[in-house]
């Protein structure tokens, strides 16, 4: 996290992924996708599962900082920054662990980032309405992690294709893989 | 999708049922068409569910919710909370036993409160 060192090119590339988790977030809190009070798809974590997977993991713990800091601030207020700081670190931790494992792709370190996310919150909120509240709402934010998670997986795993696989590539070379993806030509790529 | 994401998977499912079998088989619950009411984690009122009623819970700081009991069954009303998933909740039915096993709880994170709504009749917890 050394300023410093950081490139121009680096800056402005956590900076634009910092406003599209940002977006992605915001919208998700002013449109629920989900029947279930209290889940959200949790598009915003595509972000960090790019930066994983095609950055490199201090660029996903600065996003994470970044985007739970940010919307803190913009939308939740000081107690809901708490929460998300909660489920923002066990879920990182958990999917740069996860990630870590051969054999996982990026569907799995999505699920296990949701679930990891909505273990934390529960175990927030065991201290704020009790044990029994929270515990009794824990399998069904279990089961929707395991729903939400598969499809943020999913749409991450497709969204990848559209972007530069190979990290520290200039500007040009990217946009010579979005031409190339105009093309429709056809991905053979296992995620 | 590869194996161990299928493992993965069957992880989250058992860590669910788990869940499930603990907050409904080993922890007790209050018997009876019961509405409790807990405020940060600790009883404030227990009524019946036939006993219809409105009970607010002012925590004298500005957090204040209103519970309704009617023939309906229960609902958050009113809450100053600023998402209002607690009142977006809707109504819960205790005699609806079925539905109260997946859900009997409406709770509002932000203000600390927490209402759990327990089955009439055949009380099968």
């Amino acid at each position: 996290m050394n300023a410093g060192k950081m490139d121009v090119g680096t800056i402005a590339r956590l900076g634009l992924l910092t406003a599209v988790a940002l977006v992605l977030g915001y919208v998700e809190y002013l449109i629920p996708v989900t029947a279930i009070p209290g889940v959200k798809l949790g598009l915003a974590n595509t972000v960090l599962l790019y930066a994983l997977f095609l950055l490199d993991v201090k660029s996903a713990v600065l996003l994470m900082m970044l985007k739970v800091g940010l919307s803190g601030l913009l939308f939740g207020g000081f107690a809901a920054m708490l929460y998300s700081l909660a489920g923002g670190v066990l879920s990182l931790a958990v999917m740069i662990l996860v990630k870590k494992a051969r054999g996982v792709s990026v569907i799995g370190v999505s699920v296990c980032g949701a679930a990891a996310h909505n273990i934390a919150q529960t175990a927030v909120a065991c201290a704020v309405v009790g044990v029994r509240a929270a515990l009794a709402y824990l399998p069904l934010l279990l089961l929707a992690a395991l729903v939400t998670g598969a499809l943020t997986g999913v749409i991450a795993k497709y969204a990848f294709r559209g972007l530069d696989p190979e990290r520290g590539k200039s500007g040009k070379a990217r946009r010579e893989r979005f031409s190339g993806e105009d093309e429709k030509k056809p991905s053979e790529k296992q995620g | 999708m590869r194996k161990k994401d299928w493992l993965i998977i069957g992880g989250v499912l058992l860590l669910a049922a788990l869940a499930f079998f603990v907050s409904r088989v080993v922890m007790p619950a209050p018997s009876g068409a019961t509405v409790t009411i807990y405020l940060h984690g600790e009883v404030y009122a227990s009524v019946s569910a036939d006993d219809y009623q409105t009970i607010t819970i002012d925590q004298g700081d500005g957090r204040v919710n209103v519970v309704v009991i009617d023939e309906s069954g229960v609902r958050m009303e009113h809450s100053t909370c600023k998402n209002q998933i607690c009142v977006k909740h809707g109504t819960i039915d205790p005699y609806d036993t079925d539905g109260l096993e997946l859900d009997n709880w409406i709770i509002c994170m932000p203000n600390g409160v927490a209402v759990e709504v327990t089955g009439g009749e055949e009380d099968g917890r």
